[in-house]
């Protein structure tokens, strides 16, 4: 049976706490810049094809926006669910917020994954992408489980 | 604001400008705390400023990202 496929776009910390927890379940794709995700994005291959985008609030010096706007403006890509986490060390005082403008961008979910043990983040992680995969596109997903 | 943040209304803007086809407008946030800098941006703003602003910073920042926009 196929792996479902997974790009990663995240930082250090995000792409380890997303390949602890989903590695041994899911065909994960990492990328660090960008211009990385767009090309694995683009790939024509039809095995090729990612069926989530994990990005990290941090990615490439924050433009995470920049990739989500690449990826809702390209054809074949603007369904694709996508998933962001919060994995940089440090507290953020306007996470509420983070997390509204998270669903607000369209987000199936948002993961505050910094503050977490090991086994919980991992735990959240993978709930968070079954409900992703469950839940079908377009359908307000945020407000379900993904805490 | 009373209904939504900074953060949440630069989300729903670019959200609406995406929808309808619009070019993005730049957003600069203007803050005393709270979020920073690496957030501001994620989210689809353009710039950060932070409070106390200098006059000389603002103009820096309007100058960058007004210049070559006309007005409709």
């Amino acid at each position: 049976m196929t792996r479902k496929r997974i790009l990663v776009a995240s930082t250090p910390d995000g792409q380890y706490r997303v390949q602890q927890a989903l590695a041994s379940s899911y065909e994960l794709r990492f990328a660090s810049t960008v211009r990385e995700a767009q090309n694995l994005l683009t790939e024509k291959l039809p095995e090729h094809a990612f069926d989530l985008l994990i990005c990290g609030v941090h990615f490439d010096d924050s433009r995470l926006y920049e990739l989500l706007s690449f990826v809702r403006d390209t054809d074949h890509l603007d369904e694709l669910p996508f998933l962001i986490i919060q994995a940089k060390k440090g507290a953020i005082d306007v996470m509420d917020s983070l997390k509204g403008s998270a669903k607000l961008l369209g987000a199936c979910g948002f993961l505050e994954l910094q503050n977490m043990t090991a086994s919980a983040a991992n735990k959240a992680l993978r709930h968070a992408v079954e409900e992703a995969f469950q839940t079908p596109v377009k359908e307000e997903r945020i407000d379900k489980g993904s805490d | 604001m009373p209904e939504m943040d900074g953060l949440q209304a630069t989300a729903a803007i670019r959200v609406y400008e995406r929808e309808n086809n619009l070019k993005p407008i730049p957003i600069i946030a203007v803050t005393a705390g709270g979020t920073n800098e690496e957030i501001a941006l994620s989210v689809g703003m353009n710039e950060y400023l932070a409070k106390p602003v200098r006059l000389e910073q603002l103009r820096t920042a309007l100058d960058k990202w007004l210049s070559g926009r006309v007005a409709p």
